[in-house]
């Protein structure tokens, strides 16, 4: 990988979202950290972004519309998603719209690590 | 009286002057037949007694007058001539005394006419009008003066059903109806007769009609007509069961029982027969037409339920009441129980309950649908019991979640930078650090899930809503201090106090004032202020708290969503546990973006009774 290759990380959640910013850091991947879908859309290096994990349930902009927005883009990007209420309909929506992993709260570290290298290696 | 004196002057002078004649002339002849000519003259007066007086007062004078010039012969032809002469006067006076009281009859049948409200038109027999009567002129418009001498048909327009004229040539009368136009052009109905004027030979000399005006008459009575015609129609083309009743032989049964007991009941309804029934009534009692129906009663379709209706109604009808509705059940034909709506009106405004109109709405449909539409009311309540719980612990869930998430994955990201070659001390001081917030921040959650479900220990009492705001601002006052918010307090005086739980309604009002601050601390550039408010809303006390910050940049409805949260401290116990208490308290919550900017929940408590 001769480019950087950021993994963006949305969580609405400071803690919990320093927490996956601390664990992929600790396996020497780069990231950039974003409290909202808008924030990542407005983002200026987006083709550095080789990853995207995000929260379902935040406000303004949900993980699922920020999934449709992605894809409405064109932005040809894994998406790795995790929530704290996970539903079948949320889940079967986002598996249909070409999410790479759906992850249920307290994630297992392991488990979302391998989910992100497996999108990076893409 | 003054004519009537020159009369008896005249004839007088008239009695005096053939007395001189009949004396002195040396005329040889009748001349005591002159004397006629005072008859007629008295006859003139008023008085029939002046006429016979005259006839006696003249043959004396004649008698005198022949004495006087014949005393010496009086036989002859002398006598003769005395004969003529008082046969003569007795004659011309029988005659004028006769034609005196012919007169006065004809005089007295004139004034009957002029008397008389019909109209009395007599014509000629080239159609002049020759009299019009006073009666005439009311109906026609025309004056006396107007209509004689008019032709008739040209100033009345007479049109008429058949051919009056050649009825009276033949029969010599006709009587129909006519119609004519008035003075002012407008065209009337009239009844009228008509009689042929004979003279002595027996020809017409023209025709004499008296007529009465129908034309409001018949005007009422086609009224009446349509309107029976458009009752006919509704009653039949109705999508609505209609039966019209005869209740009169029931009424004349109720009259002799005195009361209406059940037994009553059951023979009235044998006799309340049915006059007409509809289709839609047809349907109704599934009878295979309107014969089904018509002559019988509806004692058949009864049920104990319809039985009890019906003596409802009978005893509404009773009182005097006009128009009844009472719900019953009929068992139709089919053998399918009907719920109706039964609706009684009395089409007859008379007392012997002859035709009723009985208006049967089916409502089997509604009633049913009501039953359901209950049913699922309690079910949809339990649902939202269930929804409400599972609310809750979906929140809990989520906000245990959260911390968790972040434990876990600070724990194996402290474990991998420790792993690396060259361990990164401060990565994972900060990963510690960080657990230890998290499981902080888990505790918290916790305990204040436990505070909130501690129901044994929630205690209702009466609380006074300002005293609750002014503890509640004096919790919050250090954390407002450093953030340099400004609250201001303004609750409307005499409000009145309200139920509830003390420490879980102060919970809800810190959850919204920490809201506000932290939406004025995401609003650098705004003013800083938080308004709270409280005043009376009808029957409930609502609290309201405002604010100078960035306002709701959602749906104002989901924010009480159980994972709507856009906070980042974890402070406050949620806008969706908030809603949970004030509706637990019998109130609402709701939230809006003031126009001014910022954002303004209001939460209302039932006022306490």
């Amino acid at each position: 990988m001769s480019r950087t290759c950021l993994i963006a990380i949305v969580d609405d959640d400071p803690l919990v979202r320093d927490s996956i910013d601390s664990l992929v850091r600790s396996e020497g991947l780069a990231t950039a950290m974003f409290a909202g879908g808008r924030e990542l859309l407005g983002f200026g290096r987006t083709d550095d972004v080789g990853c995207v994990v995000t929260d379902l349930n935040m406000p303004g902009m949900t993980g699922l519309e920020l999934q449709g927005e992605v894809v409405k883009r064109g932005w040809r990007v894994p998406i790795i998603f995790m929530t704290a209420f996970p539903t079948p309909e949320a889940q079967a929506q986002a598996m249909a719209a070409g999410a790479m992993r759906f992850l249920a709260k307290p994630v297992d570290p392991d488990e979302l690590l391998d989910a992100i290298a497996e999108a990076i290696a893409r | 009286m003054r004519s009537d004196r020159s009369i008896c002057l005249a004839a007088l002078i008239s009695g005096l002057t053939v007395l001189a004649l009949d004396i002195f002339s040396p005329l040889q002849g009748a001349v005591a037949v002159l004397y006629t000519s005072t008859v007629l003259i008295a006859s003139w007066s008023n008085r029939r007694a002046a006429t016979v007086m005259a006839g006696i007062a003249c043959s004396v004078l004649t008698f005198i007058g022949f004495l006087y010039s014949h005393w010496d012969a009086p036989f002859g032809s002398p006598a003769m001539r005395l004969g003529v002469s008082l046969f003569a006067i007795c004659m011309i006076t029988m005659l004028s005394v006769r034609h005196r009281s012919a007169r006065d009859t004809l005089a007295e049948q004139a004034r009957m006419l002029e008397l008389t409200h019909d109209t009395v038109v007599v014509r000629g027999p080239d159609d002049t009008i020759q009299y019009w009567n006073e009666g005439a002129e009311q109906l026609y418009g025309w004056t006396r003066a107007e209509a004689l001498g008019q032709s008739a048909q040209q100033l009345l327009q007479t049109q008429a059903t058949g051919d009056p004229k050649t009825v009276i040539d033949m029969v010599g009368s006709w009587s129909g109806e006519i119609s004519r136009v008035r003075k002012d052009g407008r065209r009337i109905l009239l009844e009228s007769r008509w009689l042929a004027r004979l003279d002595h030979l027996g020809r017409e000399t023209g025709i004499f009609e008296t007529s009465a005006d129908v034309t409001q008459q018949r005007a009422e009575a086609a009224a009446r007509r349509q309107s029976e015609e458009r009752y006919h129609t509704i009653f039949h083309a109705a999508g609505l069961p209609m039966l019209e009743i005869d209740l009169s032989a029931a009424r004349a049964t109720m009259a002799q029982a005195g009361t209406v007991d059940i037994e009553v009941i059951n023979r009235v309804a044998a006799k309340a027969a049915v006059r007409d029934a509809n289709d839609a009534a047809v349907q109704l009692f599934g009878v295979a037409g309107a014969q089904g129906l018509i002559g019988h009663s509806l004692l058949r379709f009864h049920t104990p339920a319809a039985e009890q209706s019906l003596g409802r109604l009978l005893r509404a009808l009773a009182a005097g009441q006009r128009d009844i509705e009472e719900e019953a059940q009929f068992l139709t034909e089919t053998g399918a129980l009907v719920d109706v709506v039964l609706r009684l009106t009395l089409l007859e405004d008379d007392d012997s309950w002859s035709r009723l109109l009985m208006l049967a709405v089916n409502v089997t449909e509604r009633n049913r649908l009501h039953r359901r539409m209950a049913q699922a009311q309690s079910e949809l309540t339990e649902v939202n019991r269930a929804t409400t719980l599972g609310q809750v612990a979906a929140f809990i869930a989520h906000e245990i979640n959260q911390p968790l998430t972040a434990i876990t994955a600070f724990a194996s990201s402290g474990k991998r930078w420790l792993a690396r070659e060259a361990p990164d001390a401060v990565e994972v001081a900060d990963c510690l650090n960080k657990i230890a917030l998290s499981g902080a921040r888990a505790a918290d959650v916790v305990a204040r899930v436990r505070r909130l479900f501690r129901k044994g220990e929630s205690e209702q009492t009466e609380l006074d809503v300002q005293t609750l705001i002014r503890e509640t601002a004096g919790l919050l006052d250090l954390e407002l201090r450093e953030s340099a918010v400004t609250l201001h307090l303004g609750a409307a005086p005499d409000l009145p106090r309200i139920t509830g739980d003390r420490i879980l309604l102060q919970q809800v009002l810190v959850n919204l004032i920490l809201n506000a601050r932290k939406a004025i601390s995401q609003a650098p550039e705004s003013p800083r202020d938080v308004w709270i408010d409280a005043f009376r809303q009808g029957d409930m006390v609502t609290v309201e708290v405002a604010d100078s910050g960035t306002g709701l940049l959602s749906d104002p409805r989901e924010i009480f969503e159980p994972f709507f949260s856009s906070r980042d401290d974890g402070m406050g116990i949620g806008l969706a546990i908030s809603r949970s208490i004030v509706e637990q308290h019998g109130g609402a919550i709701q939230a809006a973006n003031r126009a001014e900017g910022g954002a303004r929940f209001r939460f209302s408590i039932p006022a306490a009774t």
